[in-house]
């Protein structure tokens, strides 16, 4: 058996890197050591799966082509989070569907927003200029920022702007001048006319450049003077030191610590200047290469000291605690009711408020989404019918657990080594001492006092921090 | 019109479309799968979704081809003649219809003109999928068959997927979920069983279409080998058609999302990916449904492909037609698309099925929600090529 704080801090590494892992997989890991769970994360081995589509698709066919309702998409997604062997893959997918926010609720057809997904699995961790030449042909992209009316007698400057604003620099490192001249170069990018949803279900968009509507003529663009097309832009943003301090403080926020909200950026200091230029020098140096600025992260020091900085989004709870209590590795029928949980706690999967995404950190918290995360992972951990909780049942009868003492201290690793105030270890104390000693001669009675503790735990404060 | 030639003096003719996205009545609903019976009818079972509890859209829709809609049998729910997770239809000698439930495990009878007949086969729920994992690899099956209590046992059924009657009157089911292959009379009364989970030959992982030749012999497509199998009546390993190698469209695994067709994917015929249904005609040319890479792979006797439909869909049928006409913006769009050779092809076909009767190909074109029809034939003469 590992060491405790070699398990912790494995269990920290899976909760940001990942969704979490049960007992037996953070064995398996700190036995093969951090650095090398790390490389393992950033570079699975082929035999690793990204999640069983094949099984998702024969079982829930609607999940592949949702069309215009959304919820297919998310339990599909969901349902990938949840038994993908490349967990890395899916949480720097999700880190990119934060930063490049699209929502269907604009483009009103599922199938595509699935389609920008495979694409942010494919190269969200490859470099941040071919991503973002992926990003600017994509047809939901296209679609939901306007592109597609981007002419180049008529710009529309909704994409560009936001390129800059959101997707790059971040305000107030350009001018109203640049997003005209960006706009400019990204005329006749837009999507290829296709076969309408009627009568035989969504034909995919694509991508398509139509140089009669490019605006050929000269862009001056940050300085630089040239007949630019899109690819160009890029080419300019992402060698901007703006954009590496955007970038790297974005991953700062997603993996690492709580940030304030993007739109203070300019007026408030990044938590931690030194980490941000961490960041920033393995970004750069790597020619913006996204593996290797996460190899960094994952392995800094202050990546490791930051445990229980960040609230978790609700898909961390939401797939964090289905992977907990081993649920739905089958895609049972009601795969698909999980899909708007994370909704109830202010997160729509593929269907963020704006292009802005969400707002992070304690803005996930509120009188009514508190509730919402605390009563689903209470239902879920207390549920001792659940094959992960049967294992943690056993795993406690197996170590010995006996006490009141022990049954928090053993529930509390159980729920992510999670470290409490001594405020909350009383409250839960006073709780389980009423049941008095553990001694397993009624295995159900104890397995529900089991299931109480760490429904309990659940509800605490520290149990929203990952 | 489009047809598909061979060497060996036989084509296949592409006939015609009938279907449209339809959450009931004239089309269908993600079909997965269909049967032939007398005089031109045919059954189609529509998939449907679960996305908001219980199952809206699925049902058994009679039609034939002519296009007429004859009716529509089943609905979305637990109780008798209902469906969460249809998965087969197959037809008995007086075209009464058996229809496979994978979520219920159950089997439910209809006569043809959709009066319930009899359900059996249910299995309960907390013992089905024990030895279930996604992510475990083809391994001989570790649970014991005569272990009653945990639902692996002599004629429980557990995720039925594909069905077909053998030269008997006997009904053979896939058990999907413990790769066993069991034949049961038409009432329900267990016969016999074949089938161990794996991937040496004779073996099988998470099988779902199945069809008897007339000779007796049984065809499995064997999903998660990539491969259909040939056994004798009796079980016995026969022969094996397509390579056992996944190629073509998501070779990884991963969303078979962003090919809008399998024509831009180069892959051999011989290598199939993930197929479905399988279908024999009375010479014994076999179609798969070689679902990831959307298509059907037609294989001659011998286990050697011969040719490979891609699908040939086109123009406005009569069900696609009434949708069209009331929506100008759907005509419009229409005639506005650059990319119209993209509705002629199969979407991750389902299940394939042969009609001895009419010689015809019905296969089912799920993710376009309708099926395609071809008429074999088999007096078929090289064309003269200086005309």
């Amino acid at each position: 058996m590992a060491d405790r704080n070699d398990l912790a801090l494995i269990a920290h590494l899976m909760r940001r890197a990942g969704f979490g892992a049960d007992r037996d997989e953070l064995e398996r890991l700190a036995a093969q050591g951090y650095e090398a769970t790390v490389e393992e994360l950033l570079n699975p081995p082929e035999d690793m799966p990204a999640g069983n589509t094949a099984v998702l698709l024969r079982y829930h066919p609607i999940a592949l082509l949702p069309g215009a309702t959304t919820n297919p998409g998310q339990f599909n997604w969901m349902y990938h989070m949840l038994t993908t062997k490349r967990p890395l893959h899916e949480k720097v997918a999700l880190f990119w569907h934060h930063v490049f926010a699209t929502g269907n609720s604009k483009i009103d057809n599922c199938d595509q927003m699935m389609e920008q997904l495979v694409m942010l699995r494919r190269f969200g961790l490859g470099s941040y200029r071919d991503l973002l030449v992926e990003l600017a042909k994509n047809p939901a992209m296209i679609f939901w920022l306007d592109n597609n009316e981007n002419h180049r007698d008529s710009v529309n400057e909704n994409w560009g702007r936001e390129l800059l604003e959101l997707f790059s620099m971040g305000v107030s490192n350009y001018t109203e001048v640049d997003v005209r001249e960006a706009s400019r170069a990204f005329t006749g990018w837009t999507i290829q006319p296709h076969l309408p949803r009627s009568p035989f279900g969504r034909f995919p968009w694509e991508f398509e450049y139509l140089p009669e509507d490019h605006d050929e003529s000269e862009k001056t663009f940050l300085g630089h003077t040239g007949n630019f097309d899109g690819e160009d832009i890029i080419d300019i943003i992402v060698q901007q030191p703006a954009t590496s301090r955007f970038i790297c403080r974005h991953l700062y926020n997603f993996f690492v610590a709580d940030d304030v909200q993007v739109p203070a950026w300019t007026i408030e200091p990044a938590p931690d200047e030194d980490a941000l230029e961490i960041l920033i020098s393995a970004f750069e140096e790597s020619n913006y290469d996204m593996t290797s600025v996460l190899r960094t992260l994952f392995n800094s020091d202050f990546f490791k000291n930051a445990r229980y900085s960040k609230i978790k989004s609700p898909a961390e709870i939401v797939v964090g605690t289905l992977k907990m209590i081993g649920n739905l590795q089958f895609p049972e029928p009601n795969l698909a009711g999980i899909a708007p949980e994370t909704g109830y706690m202010g997160q729509a999967l593929l269907d963020p408020p704006s292009v802005e995404g969400w707002y992070t950190g304690q803005e996930w918290i509120n009188s009514g989404s508190l509730l919402a995360r605390i009563n689903y992972v209470a239902d879920k951990v207390a549920d001792t019918s659940m094959p992960g909780i049967r294992n943690i049942i056993s795993q406690m009868k197996a170590s010995g657990v006996t006490t009141p003492e022990e049954l928090i201290d053993a529930s509390l690793e159980h729920m992510g080594f999670l470290d409490i105030g001594a405020e909350t270890r009383q409250q839960l104390l006073e709780h389980a001492s009423g049941g008095g000693d553990m001694d397993w001669n009624d295995e159900r009675a104890d397995g529900d006092r089991v299931g109480e503790m760490l429904a309990l735990v659940s509800a605490t404060t520290e149990y929203q921090f990952g | 019109m489009a047809q598909i030639t061979v060497a060996g003096g036989r084509c296949w003719r592409y006939q015609q479309y009938i279907g449209r996205s339809n959450a009931m009545g004239a089309g269908f609903s993600q079909p997965i799968t269909a049967a032939a019976g007398p005089n031109g009818v045919l059954y189609v079972g529509s998939r449907g979704a679960t996305p908001w509890g219980w199952n809206k859209y699925v049902r058994i829709t009679k039609t034939n081809y002519d296009h007429d809609f004859i009716g529509e049998y089943g609905r979305g729910g637990e109780g008798a003649g209902e469906f969460v997770w249809l998965t087969s239809v197959v037809l008995d000698e007086d075209e009464n219809i058996y229809a496979a439930d994978e979520w219920l495990n159950r089997i439910t009878v209809f006569d043809k003109d959709g009066n319930l007949l009899m359900t059996w086969g249910e299995t309960p729920h907390d013992v089905e999928r024990i030895n279930w994992n996604p992510a475990e690899p083809a391994s001989p099956q570790k649970i014991s068959l005569r272990d009653e209590s945990l639902g692996y046992g002599e004629g429980k059924l557990n995720g039925p997927s594909g069905m077909a009657f053998d030269l008997e009157g006997n009904l053979l089911v896939v058990n999907s979920l413990d790769s066993r292959i069991q034949k049961f009379t038409k009432d329900g009364k267990f016969i016999s069983y074949f089938g161990v989970k794996g991937s040496a030959p004779g073996e099988l992982d998470m099988p779902w279409g199945i069809t008897v030749d007339n000779n007796g012999d049984i065809y499995i497509a064997d999903w998660n080998n990539h491969r259909v199998q040939k056994f004798s009546p009796e079980g016995e390993h026969l022969l094996t058609f397509g390579s056992g190698k996944r190629t073509g469209v998501s070779p990884d695994g991963g969303t078979p999302y962003e090919h809008v067709t399998a024509a831009r994917v180069p892959v051999n015929p011989n290598d199939l990916n993930h197929p479905t249904g399988v279908a024999v005609d009375g010479d014994g040319d076999v179609y798969v449904a070689d679902w990831i890479n959307n298509r059907v792979v037609i294989f001659d006797a011998d286990t050697k492909p011969i040719s490979v439909i891609r699908g040939d869909a086109h123009g406005l049928q009569k069900w696609a037609e009434r949708t069209v006409s009331v929506n100008p913006d759907v005509a419009s769009a229409r005639l506005r698309a650059k990319n119209p050779e993209a509705e002629r092809y199969l979407r991750m076909p389902t299940d394939c099925v042969f009609d001895q009767a009419t010689n015809n190909l019905v296969i089912v074109d799920t993710w376009r929600n309708r099926i395609q029809i071809y008429q074999k034939d088999r007096s078929y003469k090289d064309p003269q090529y200086n005309i």
